[in-house]
């Protein structure tokens, strides 16, 4: 009486495998993961004309300068600095700019958000920290924004913050073609810390296993190496 | 069907993310009939030791005499009392008129004297107990003191050879006894401790729980786990009424299904639990069963036992994998309101540690923090219970002194009753079935 699920798997329940768990009257379409969707958005348009980056599937603005593809006019300065000074250039970075999302086979980091009330210097009754469980991301694709999202402004972080201190986009994870993970202030209005220590605003600076980077008010971002 | 399931969860994960969290809430409905079902034993573990001498006594007297009472007839009872060893004061006996009053008598004669060893009461009730494995078996345990005349693990031993024999809710009367020791008997026996403030406490307090056990007719009832191949489990808790860890409770039935003992169980009973895995990572759009849960339990038909297990489809717990991060972001209201009333748990036991140790300005913190968490989530009765112990200048804030003349029952009645939960709103706007 048993039934055999889309893996191969002779199944004892009908509705999903009773071995992997996985649907056994789906429709197709529901198993294969839609490529505009999957993992990052890729960067198929056009370089941004003024700082360079690749610009995300049908976004208006550029995701670093927001400059605004479809009007063709530049968006409000973000930051004094309009190139990013990169300090203390390592061997561990990458070309921030390549032209596609390079997806690692085996992803060897993630970063751990988790919200750490003690962070926060003014507590605001009226504003409390949420209480959410710690999140992980894998870091697998080149580059990985970090912020608050924004859909009015098309601005759907990688990492989304929910953090009132911290900016739109406030700071990438970079993945660079050595392995190495690295860290970019994106000269974010309130600053990056790593290890409790400010980085200057706009730079890159390359990152450790178990370097931690807090933001906003109560943002902690843990790197560890994937187990 | 005796059960109902209910599973709340976001089933929503970004990709890569293999923890899925859900609650899953358990109510036995009304049909079954209150104090239906097998033989049941109901057994007195009470302490004797030299402190109980006076007015304690002569209460636990009153109090075992009035529980007799409302035992029903045909049901067993027996009464153990301990002090550095035990001694059986009522054999188990089945309720009759002429039964009760032998056992009044045999009361009569207890006197109170010696050490504490609580060990030696579980002990006995245990033999008693094993003589008995077709009925439901529960007890009431009380003490006045501190554990003093054996090891710490005596009772560690004891409560790992009790535990699924019986379930047992313990007592301390006075505030001489160690809130530690009497919580961990509850806990390993499926129980709840609790402050019994003054001797005329105990009568009201062993009422309710006779009362309680009579109505129990559904006997070894478990949270029943399917979880795919490749995932783990990270943890399953009782969230409500009692916050309670049953990971380590686990008996594996096969290697994908594990089961989660929770005792017997009475008519309208509703219990919530909150259940973690880890599952393996699928790619975007995929979706997965990530846990099928369902009930076990013997139910009581002509005379004898028979397991029964509940496995209803819309209790399902799902992982689906989307890159929009609105629908992954979003925490689940019933997930989201357990795991704040376990950090108003862990606020409360910190803060309570921290002015134990003299360390005022960490518990005026903690204890803030507590008192905001409990009025975030309506916890009025936790609420009430903090402001015995604190002097709340603002709630919404959680700013709060330290009370200098905290009783110390109200801050014993605080460590008890920290995990104790409540219930979540059923009309939370962000909470959501699958």
């Amino acid at each position: 009486m048993s039934v055999v699920c889309p893996a191969g798997h002779a199944s004892d329940e009908r509705d999903y495998c009773s071995v992997c768990g996985a649907a056994i009257a789906a429709s197709p379409a529901r198993l294969t993961p839609t490529p505009a969707h999957a993992g990052a958005a890729p960067r198929c348009g056009p370089a941004c004309p003024v700082c360079g980056e690749g610009r995300i599937a049908d976004a208006r603005f550029c995701e670093v300068c927001r400059f605004d593809f479809v009007a063709g006019v530049a968006g409000p300065p973000p930051a004094p600095g309009p190139a990013p000074a990169v300090a203390a250039p390592t061997s561990a970075l990458a070309a921030p700019a390549a032209p596609s999302a390079v997806a690692v086979a085996a992803p060897r980091w993630q970063l751990v958000l988790t919200i750490d009330p003690s962070l926060d210097t003014e507590p605001d009754p009226a504003q409390p920290p949420p209480v959410e469980p710690e999140r992980v991301f894998p870091v697998e694709v080149a580059e990985m924004l970090v912020g608050r999202r924004d859909d009015s402004q098309n601005i759907r972080p990688a990492v989304p913050l929910h953090d009132p201190g911290a900016s739109r986009r406030h700071a990438r994870f970079l993945l660079g073609e050595g392995g190495g993970v690295s860290l970019h202030d994106l000269a974010s209005t309130n600053g990056t810390k790593r290890n409790g220590r400010d980085v200057v605003s706009g730079s890159i600076v390359a990152l450790a296993h178990g370097d931690e980077v807090t933001l906003g008010r109560w943002t902690r971002i843990r790197l560890e190496r994937r187990p | 069907m005796a059960f109902e399931l209910e599973a709340f969860q976001n089933k929503y994960l970004p990709p890569g993310h293999g923890r899925v969290d859900a609650i899953l809430t358990v109510t036995a409905d009304d049909a079954v009939k209150a104090g239906a079902g097998g033989p049941r034993v109901v057994g007195f573990i009470v302490d004797k030791s030299g402190s109980m001498a006076g007015d304690r006594i002569e209460a636990v007297r009153r109090a075992v005499r009035a529980a007799i009472a409302l035992i029903p007839d045909g049901a067993w009872f027996f009464v153990v009392a301990f002090d550095a060893s035990a001694q059986v004061v009522v054999a188990e006996t089945q309720a009759t008129a002429a039964t009760r009053g032998l056992a009044i008598d045999a009361l009569g004669r207890l006197q109170a004297g010696g050490g504490t060893a609580m060990s030696t009461g579980l002990a006995a009730a245990r033999a008693i107990f094993d003589r008995a494995p077709s009925a439901i078996r529960q007890a009431v345990f009380l003490t006045d003191g501190k554990n003093e005349s054996e090891s710490a693990g005596n009772v560690a031993a004891e409560l790992q050879a009790c535990e699924g024999l019986f379930q047992c809710d313990c007592w301390g009367v006075g505030t001489d006894w160690r809130v530690g020791e009497v919580q961990d008997i509850a806990a390993g026996l499926l129980g709840k401790a609790s402050l019994a403030p003054d001797p005329a406490g105990i009568e009201g307090a062993f009422r309710g729980a006779i009362e309680k056990a009579s109505a129990k007719s559904l006997k070894d009832v478990r949270l029943r786990l399917w979880t795919p191949q490749g995932a783990a489990v990270v943890f399953v808790k009782q969230a409500n009424p009692t916050l309670q860890d049953l990971t380590p409770k686990a008996r594996t039935v096969t290697p994908q299904v594990r089961e989660f003992m929770t005792g017997a169980w009475g008519p309208g009973e509703s219990r919530d639990f909150h259940v973690a895995i880890d599952v393996k990572a699928g790619g975007v759009d995929e979706e997965m069963l990530a846990v099928r849960p369902s009930l076990v339990w013997l139910e009581s038909e002509a005379g004898a036992w028979v397991e029964k297990e509940h496995k209803p489809p819309a209790a399902r717990v799902f992982a689906t994998w989307t890159a929009d991060d609105a629908l992954s972001s979003r925490i689940d209201g019933h997930v989201a309101h357990y795991t704040g009333q376990g950090e108003l748990a862990r606020a409360i036991q910190q803060g309570l540690d921290q002015r134990e140790q003299g360390d005022e300005a960490g518990a005026t913190q903690m204890l803030g923090r507590a008192v905001k968490l409990a009025h975030e989530s309506g916890n009025v009765a936790m609420t009430q219970r903090l402001a015995r112990v604190v002097d709340v200048v603002d709630v919404a804030s959680g700013t709060v002194r330290l009370k200098r003349d905290a009783s110390k029952a109200a801050t014993m009645d605080l460590q008890l009753e920290s995990r104790t939960t409540k219930r979540v709103k059923k009309s939370s706007p962000a909470g959501g079935g699958a």
